[in-house]
This record gives C-alpha cells, sequence and structure tokens, in this order.
C-alpha cells in the first residue's frame, strides 16, 4: 500500500468518525430539546410521543410544540449555513454570509412592508415578499462594491451599510405603528419558539428546491473555487454560475426569514468550522455544512430557551453572540494577513 | 512639538468633562431655584407630584392630558380636556369616555407628544407622566404647571391616589372624593353579584406574536387580585410572555382575551388539541374584552368597565 | 476658488435650513413672528421659538457636525469610503449602554442617559483598542472587528428589547435617534465637546491626507502610525460619541456626509472637514424639518429621515464611484 492510499484511509476514517459523531450529537440535541421545556415532562413520555401514542396534556407538548420547532431548528440551520456556505464561494470571501450581506434585513423589510399593507397577509405570501426583499437587498451589495474579487472588506462594509440601511427602515415602520410594536420586533431579530407544523409544511418544498438545485449546481458551483484566469477562460458562464448560485442563496435564506425572522451569523460561522473540519472537498463540505448548521441552531434554541427560563429569549440573540466573537477572531487572523 | 496636538486632545477632553457636568449641575442648580420661586407664593392651589410641587394660581381651565386614564379620569369629573396625546387614533377610547368627550385637539403619540402642538393650545395645566415625560418636564412647565404622574407603571391602588390629584389639581376636590366614594359602591355591589371569587384568572394582551399576560404587577392584574380573583401566572413582570405550554401549566379557570390587532396567536393556539386541555377552555370562560377598555383607560371608568365585564361572565345567574 | 463658492453656498444653505427650521413646523411661524419669539421672551410664539425649536436646530448642527468629522476620520484612517461610526459600532455600544438605563433604571435621573451613552462609545475604544492589538493590525480589519462588536451589542439590545416589551417605543425610538424632547441642557452639554474637538480635528488635517496614502507614505514620512491611529481613533470615537449621546443613535450622517463633501472638494482634508461638517449640519437639519411635518401630529424620528433623504444618494454615488474606478 502507498502512503498516498495510507493517507487516503486515514482520512476516510476520520471523515467517517465526524459524520457518526455529529449524527449522534444532532440525535442528542433532538431528544433534549423535545424533553426540555417549561413543563417537566419524563423520557418515557417523550418516546411514547414520538412514536404518536397517548393523548395527555405532556404528549401534546411534544407532538404540537416542541416536536415541530425541533424539526424546524434543524431546517433552518440547514437552510441559513447553506446560503452562507454559497455566499462564501461566490464572492470568494471568507467573511460573507447572508446576515452581513443585506439579505436578511431585505427580506425583513418586505415581510414588515406586506404586513402592514395587506390585512390577510399568508405565510407563503411572506415567503414571496421575502424573495423579493432578499433579491434587492443583494442587489443593492453588489453594485456597491462590484462583483469583483480581492474586495473583501469593501463588499463586507458595503453589506453592512445596507443591513443598517433596511433594518433601520424597518424599525422605523415599527415605530410608526404603535399598536402593535411587540408583535413586529419578530422582525428584527429571528426566534424559532412559535413554529408550528403550518411553518414547517410552508417551509418543507422551499427547502426541497433549494437543496435541489445546490446539488443539481455543485460540479459547477465547484468552479467558483477556482482561480481568477480559469474563472475569466471560461467567460460568459461564470457569470451564470453566480446568478444561479446567488438565487439558491435568496430561496434558502429567504425562505428561513419569513419563517422565522432575520437569525444571524449561522451562514458566517458555520462554513468556516465544516471547512477547518473536512477540507474544500465540496462533496464532504457541503453535507457537512447543513449538518453543522443544523447542529448549531438545534443547541442555539436549547440555550435560548436557558436564558430567561421559563420564558423564551430569540434564538437569533444566542446566534448573534456565538457569532459575533467569532467574526472578531476571523477578523483578527485575517487582519494578521493583511487582508 | 509634533506631539502638542495629543496633549491638546487630552486638555480639551478633560475640559469637555468638566464642562459638560458642570452643564447638568447647573441645571440642577436652576431647577430648584424655580421650585424655591414656586414655594413662597402659595396661593391657589398646590399639589406634590412626583417631580416636585406645582402650584396654580387658579383653577385651571384648558387642560392638556397625556395619557388615557387621564382622560378617564376628567370624564368623572366633567371636565373637558383640550388636547389629548391619543396615539392619533380616537379609536382608542372607550365608548364612555368617547361619548363625554366634546372637542378636543390630539396632540400625537403617548410616547413623544407634539410639544409645539400642545404650547400652541396655550394650556394652563399639563397632566403628564412620569416614565415617558420626565425628560420634557424642564419644557413642560414652561408652557404650563405640569402635573407629572406614576401613572404607566401604576397599580390599581396607585391609580385611585392619582385620581384624588388630578381631581384636586382641577380644583374639584369634593366632587372627586363623591365619585371615589361612588366608585368603591360599585365595586362593591358588583363584588357581591360576582359571588365567590376564589377562581384562578388570566387577563393578556394578545397580538399576532404573542400572548401577553397581565400578572399581579400590572394594572389589570392587580385590580383582579384586588376583587379577590387569583393570579395564576406568578411572574415578577408586568407583563410576561407566555408561550402555550406556559399558559396549559397555568391551568387558568378564566382567561380574558384583549387582542390588540385582528389576527392574534389565539387563532393557531385554538385549533391545537393542547388549548381543550385549558380548565378556561373546558368551562367556556374564555371571553374576548375590548383592550381599550381593560388596558388602555385604567382610570374608574375603565375599572368599572372591567368589572361589569366580569360580573356579565362570571356572575351569579 | 470653484471649492471657496462650494462652501459658501453650503454655509449659505445651512442658514436657510437653520431659520427654515425656526419657521417651519406643526406651527408654521411667519418670518417677523420668529424675528420676536426670538428677541422677546413674552411673544405669541416665543416659547416655540425659543426653548423648543431653537435649541433643537442648534443640536442639529452640532450633532451633524460631529458625526460627519468622526465619519471623516474613520474613512481615512480605515482608507475605505464605506466606513462609518455606526459601521464600527460606536452607535451600537452607546446604544446597549443607553438601552440598559432605559429598561433596567427607569427611575434614573435623566441626565444619567447620555453620561450612559458616552460610556458605552468609549467602551468599544477601549475593545477595540485591546481585541486589535493597540492598532497594530491592517486598519480594514478593525473596521471588521467594529462591526462584530456592533451586532454583539445589538444582540444585547435586543435582548432587553424582547425581555421588556412595555418600553420598547421609547428605547426604539432612542435607537433610531430622535430630536423630541431636546432642549437647551443638551446644547449645554454637547457645544463645549463639538467646540474644542472640531478644531482640533481640523488640525489633523495634514495628517490624515498622509493617512490616506497609506501606511508605507505615512511611514516614509515619519508618522508613528500606530500612535496617530490610537489618537485618531479616539478623536472620532469622542466626536460620534458625544453627538450620539445627544441625539441617540443617529445613523448614516456619518457615512454620507463625508462621501457629499468629498464630491464637491475632493479629498483634502483642510477643506473636506469644515465642509462635511456643513453638509451633516444640513442633512440633520432638513431631516428634522421634513420628519416633523410630515405625519402630523405626530414626528417622524430624525434619524429615520435622514436614512431615507441619504441612502438613495448614497446608492447613486458609490454607484458613480464604482463606474468610474472600472
Amino acid at each position: 500500500m502507498s502512503l498516498y492510499e495510507q493517507r487516503k484511509q486515514k482520512r476516510h476514517s476520520f471523515l467517517l468518525f465526524l459524520f457518526s459523531s455529529m449524527v449522534s450529537l444532532l440525535i442528542i440535541g433532538f431528544l433534549l430539546s423535545l424533553k426540555w421545556g417549561q413543563a417537566s415532562v419524563s423520557w418515557e413520555t417523550v418516546l411514547q410521543a414520538v412514536s404518536f401514542q397517548g393523548q395527555q396534556k405532556e404528549h401534546l407538548y411534544i407532538q404540537t410544540l416542541r416536536l415541530p420547532r425541533t424539526i424546524m431548528a434543524i431546517i433552518i440551520g440547514c437552510h441559513m449555513a447553506l446560503a452562507g456556505l454559497l455566499t462564501q464561494n461566490i464572492t470568494r470571501n471568507p467573511i460573507a454570509s447572508p446576515h452581513v450581506f443585506g439579505i436578511n434585513a431585505g427580506a425583513s423589510l418586505a415581510v414588515v412592508v406586506g404586513l402592514l399593507i395587506f390585512t390577510n397577509f399568508t405565510l407563503t405570501a411572506s415567503i414571496y415578499f421575502a424573495f423579493m426583499g432578499a433579491a434587492v437587498g443583494a442587489f443593492l451589495v453588489f453594485s456597491l462594491a462590484g462583483i469583483r474579487q480581492k474586495q473583501h472588506v469593501q463588499l463586507v462594509l458595503a453589506g453592512i451599510a445596507i443591513h443598517f440601511l433596511l433594518s433601520s427602515l424597518t424599525e422605523g415602520l415599527i415605530i410608526l405603528n404603535q399598536q402593535s410594536t411587540e408583535s413586529m420586533l419578530f422582525w428584527l431579530v429571528g426566534a424559532i419558539d412559535q413554529a408550528g407544523w403550518l411553518e414547517v409544511k410552508t417551509i418543507l418544498p422551499w427547502t426541497f428546491i433549494g437543496v435541489f438545485l445546490f446539488l443539481v449546481m455543485l460540479p459547477s458551483f465547484k468552479l467558483l473555487v477556482l482561480d481568477d484566469e480559469i474563472a475569466t477562460g471560461l467567460g460568459q458562464r461564470i457569470l451564470l454560475i453566480k446568478l444561479i448560485g446567488m438565487l439558491v442563496v435568496i430561496i434558502l435564506a429567504g425562505s428561513a426569514v419569513a419563517i422565522c425572522g432575520p437569525i444571524g451569523f449561522v451562514g458566517l460561522l458555520v462554513p468556516h468550522i465544516a471547512r477547518s473540519l473536512a477540507g474544500n472537498d465540496m462533496k464532504i463540505l457541503v453535507p457537512m455544512t447543513a449538518l453543522l448548521g443544523s447542529l448549531l441552531l438545534l443547541y442555539a434554541d436549547l440555550i435560548s430557551r436557558l436564558i430567561a427560563f421559563p420564558y423564551e429569549s430569540p434564538v437569533g440573540i444566542v446566534t448573534a453572540l456565538i457569532g459575533g466573537p467569532f467574526f472578531i477572531y476571523l477578523a483578527r487572523k485575517k487582519g494578521a494577513a493583511s487582508l | 512639538m509634533q506631539q502638542w496636538w495629543k496633549k491638546c486632545l487630552g486638555f480639551a477632553m478633560g475640559i469637555g468633562l468638566i464642562l459638560s457636568l458642570m452643564a447638568c449641575g447647573k441645571e440642577e442648580k436652576e431647577n430648584t431655584t424655580t421650585e424655591e420661586q414656586k414655594d413662597n407664593k402659595i396661593t391657589g392651589i398646590e399639589i406634590e407630584h412626583a417631580l416636585g410641587n406645582t402650584v396654580l394660581d387658579s383653577v385651571p381651565k384648558k387642560v392638556v392630558v397625556l395619557e388615557f386614564s387621564y382622560a378617564d379620569a376628567l370624564m368623572t369629573l366633567d371636565v373637558q380636556p383640550i388636547g389629548i396625546a391619543d396615539d392619533d387614533n380616537p379609536e382608542l377610547f372607550m365608548d364612555a369616555v368617547k361619548e363625554k368627550l366634546t372637542d378636543y385637539t390630539s396632540v400625537g403619540s403617548r410616547y413623544e407628544p407634539n410639544i409645539e402642538l400642545l404650547s400652541s393650545l396655550q394650556p394652563d395645566l399639563i397632566i403628564a407622566d412620569l416614565n415617558h415625560h420626565k425628560t420634557i418636564y424642564d419644557q413642560l412647565t414652561k408652557i404650563a404647571p405640569t402635573l407629572v404622574l406614576d401613572d404607566h407603571q401604576a397599580d390599581y391602588k396607585q391609580m385611585l391616589d392619582n385620581y384624588l390629584m388630578i381631581a384636586k389639581a382641577v380644583g374639584k376636590d369634593e366632587e372627586g372624593k363623591k365619585r371615589l366614594e361612588m366608585h368603591n359602591e360599585k365595586i362593591e355591589e358588583a363584588k357581591r353579584k360576582l359571588g365567590d371569587t376564589a377562581l384562578s384568572v388570566v387577563p393578556a394582551v394578545t397580538n399576532a406574536e404573542g400572548f401577553f399576560a397581565h400578572s399581579d404587577h400590572s394594572y389589570v392584574g392587580s385590580f383582579l387580585q384586588d376583587i379577590g380573583f387569583e393570579d395564576p401566572v406568578k411572574s415578577d413582570d408586568s407583563y410576561p410572555k407566555l408561550s402555550l405550554e406556559q399558559l396549559v401549566e397555568t391551568n387558568p379557570q378564566a382567561i380574558f382575551l384583549m387582542p390588540a390587532t385582528e389576527e392574534t396567536i389565539v387563532d393557531t393556539w385554538s385549533v391545537n388539541p393542547l388549548w381543550k386541555k385549558i380548565e378556561a377552555v373546558q368551562n367556556d370562560q374564555v371571553v374576548k374584552v375590548e383592550r381599550r377598555d381593560w388596558a388602555l383607560s385604567r382610570g374608574l371608568l375603565g375599572s368599572e368597565k372591567i368589572i361589569e365585564d366580569l360580573v356579565s361572565q362570571l356572575g351569579v345567574q | 476658488m470653484r471649492k471657496g463658492w462650494v462652501i459658501l453656498c453650503a454655509c449659505l444653505i445651512m442658514i436657510i435650513l437653520f431659520v427654515g427650521s425656526l419657521s417651519v413646523g406643526t406651527v408654521f411661524i411667519g418670518m417677523s413672528d420668529v424675528w420676536n419669539g426670538l428677541v422677546q421672551t413674552d411673544a405669541r410664539f416665543s416659547f416655540i421659538v425659543r426653548e423648543y425649536r431653537l435649541p433643537r436646530a442648534v443640536i442639529s448642527i452640532l450633532a451633524g457636525g460631529g458625526l460627519a468629522v468622526s465619519g471623516v476620520i474613520l474613512q481615512s484612517l480605515v482608507r475605505n469610503p464605506l466606513a462609518s461610526p455606526d459601521v464600527i459600532g460606536v452607535t451600537k455600544g452607546a446604544g446597549f449602554f443607553a438601552a440598559v438605563i432605559i429598561f433596567l433604571f427607569p427611575a434614573a435621573p435623566t441626565y444619567v442617559l447620555p453620561i450612559a451613552a458616552l460610556f458605552g462609545a468609549f467602551l468599544v475604544f477601549v475593545m477595540l483598542l485591546f481585541i486589535s492589538k493597540r492598532f497594530t493590525i491592517n486598519p480594514a480589519s478593525f473596521a471588521l472587528i467594529g462591526i462584530a462588536l456592533g451586532a454583539i451589542f445589538q444582540s444585547g439590545i435586543q435582548f432587553l428589547l424582547v425581555k421588556f416589551p412595555t418600553d420598547i417605543n421609547m428605547a426604539l425610538l432612542w435607537m433610531s435617534g430622535s430630536l423630541w424632547g431636546r432642549g437647551w441642557s443638551e446644547v449645554w452639554s454637547l457645544l463645549p465637546w463639538i467646540v474644542i474637538l472640531f478644531p482640533i480635528a481640523w488640525g489633523q488635517y495634514h495628517k490624515l491626507n498622509v493617512f490616506q496614502l497609506g501606511d508605507e507614505f505615512s511611514q516614509s514620512l515619519g508618522l508613528g502610525i500606530i500612535r496617530q491611529r490610537f489618537w485618531l481613533l479616539l478623536l472620532s470615537i469622542s466626536l460620534a460619541g458625544v453627538s450620539v449621546a445627544a441625539v441617540g443613535a443617529i445613523g448614516f450622517v456619518g457615512l454620507i456626509a463625508p462621501h457629499i463633501a468629498r464630491q464637491l472638494v475632493g479629498g483634502r482634508h483642510q477643506l473636506l472637514i469644515p465642509l462635511a461638517a456643513i453638509v451633516g449640519a444640513n442633512l440633520m437639519l432638513t431631516g428634522d424639518i421634513i420628519g416633523r411635518v410630515v405625519i402630523l401630529p405626530r414626528e417622524v424620528p430624525v434619524g429615520i429621515m435622514t436614512a431615507i433623504i441619504g441612502a438613495p444618494y448614497f446608492v447613486y454615488l458609490l454607484r458613480k464611484e464604482n463606474k468610474r474606478r472600472r
């Protein structure tokens, strides 16, 4: 056996170990999230409830409230992380993410506008509005910074400026509608504690569409990591790939924001961790990112129940508290390498 | 030589800090002197309120109020305010108040009343809230004598105290006391009609995103407790946001919903099988009441309406 | 020569806006009444003119100027036209401490709020100092660190907003920046800072010109870069901090005003700094005038108005700049 094959073997077993440990962590988190809440529930009840037996109120807590919420955390985490990975690849910018890019804030603003204009604004309608808002946000950022490479800081600063602009407009709308301030606050910081089966049903088709498109385009997305010269050699096509990539980002991030509000930093944080664990091979990186994203949001949701127990806190606060310091770490590291 | 400006900067920061502290200090001094001046000329009505003493030379005729509860109080005293901060939405008055209101000018939001408009009305008394308006107290006193009451965070008992202060300020001391006695009689009578009140009750404002229970620290909650009902939420917050799980665990025997928006979270909750596990739902004691009557009016009329609603819902048939 | 005219025109616009802001509002006051209100204490409109609109106009000018100059310094320090006091987290830091006072200590006397906000702004400075290894790293990265700090403070603000929903309106109004209820006491606590810090900032024009060129240039010209950075950043944050303490977290003025000024007179700081200050003041005055008449009897917070007015122009400017660079 050659040295190369040995190494390959080692890597395979490492990846196997990584995936299996992550899946088991996910299962543990899943069960914890079902068991842990304002009312105490025994493990026995959790198991009964998951197998859809029993009609006691403890069973119903799990079946109608905690289960959809937990599934939502997994879905949203996956959405945000994949959107983040794709944004970073498209822009070739390690500090990009839908949140820093004004995509989340744009989607939020659009939904708030929709809520204020139309009286019976359905969940599905809010998803389409969110898509439009996300597209506008992304367009503004790119037109400000240009899609050229080696503009890392420029892009992030443009993104954050647009983010501030859009969220200050959202804030303004909220202030002017004093009577429903509390309910609007949701659109400034995301939360998943209200998610029920209806929300899960609404978002699932978009999860499938987004992930499907992502996987179909995967071979093309690999080109995005290539060098500048080769990319220009491919000419027109690279632009098309970038556009489709942006569309996928908008679908994933927009639908997540429409259902759960702008949950930040998952998209920034997760691809980095995934990359450091699994390397740059997209075939492994993509499932790794999705899995890690779900894990992160699942545990962040658990923490969010702890902060002000027995009252809920929005999960977006927890992700920002985890993501902020990580962002600082990135900025420092890149700073030393003179970005 | 290159360093001079750094020293300058340091020096400047020091000076700036001292000057701004001095500005604060000076301002306080001004306050005390004006108050002293006011103390010297005791004629007419003198009231001690949350931010000092206010002296009125004569009975005020043009009153501007910055909370719904003050409008409620003035209605019971037959005083027409010329301006009210009604959030620019007259629908927020309870019917009993709206009927009696003849003509007034809206001075905008309760949080940021329009001071220009307020001064152009040339009032001779302003009634403001401690929490929302303490920052503009100086400006308000330059327009007219200002009464500052702790209303926003007040419970029922405090509201009654505030009521007497308002009555005194508009020169209707006696009427106020008489009206309060009448109010107490009404409450007592209603209590008799209610009979046994050993019942756990949750009043809550609901909107599209949440169910905000009004605990016994809040105005509505404290009033219900005063009547004898039990608050099952037991929170340190005035308006804790409950999840469906918490509500089911709390298991109140009656729920009074004050919807703030057309669609509320209860629409989704009520199709959940858990909703039927709540005792109030089983007993058919989930009642929609008007938020403007219960949570906004916060005065004698408001609390009389609350207890009227309670009697019609829970009273002995 | 042309540049001199530009500054003169800007000054003229400022004077017009200043007078306009004394006369326009819920109640429209004619010029003669404005004058009477100013000079007499018992004229019909003396309260509105002297106690209400005059201090607001003065604060608009001071805070708008302060934020704009702070933005100019930051942009040449980071060498990026998109840097601004909001972006590096100063306003969020100030906002967080203001929110703590509003929510957790509602009984605190009114003068505590600006002091807390100022403290928050300087705390951000200190954190930037330590995290960026005393500014030895690339200036672009401390803009990024600032963004991250801002996000952390923002999540703190949001936690408080969610935890105490009853006082949301008050807090949101502060966060978006409002001139409502600001009077002479704010003027007196802001004026000394601006009067002292502004000439100091202007005195730095030479260094800022050099800084703009890049580290290598400044090094070869013998500027101790790291130390200069420290002091310039402190200067910028002080200007932003005192302004935010007085008027709340007003965004965009610090970002847009320097841009507009740069378009008009170019990047030389001896002209750029005073013009940016005037443009900032004009933006604030315009935002305030429009904000208090559009939805009578209520008022749109000036911070929202400046964002609405300034943002489209900003997008236009940047696109133009991008095209030119291409």
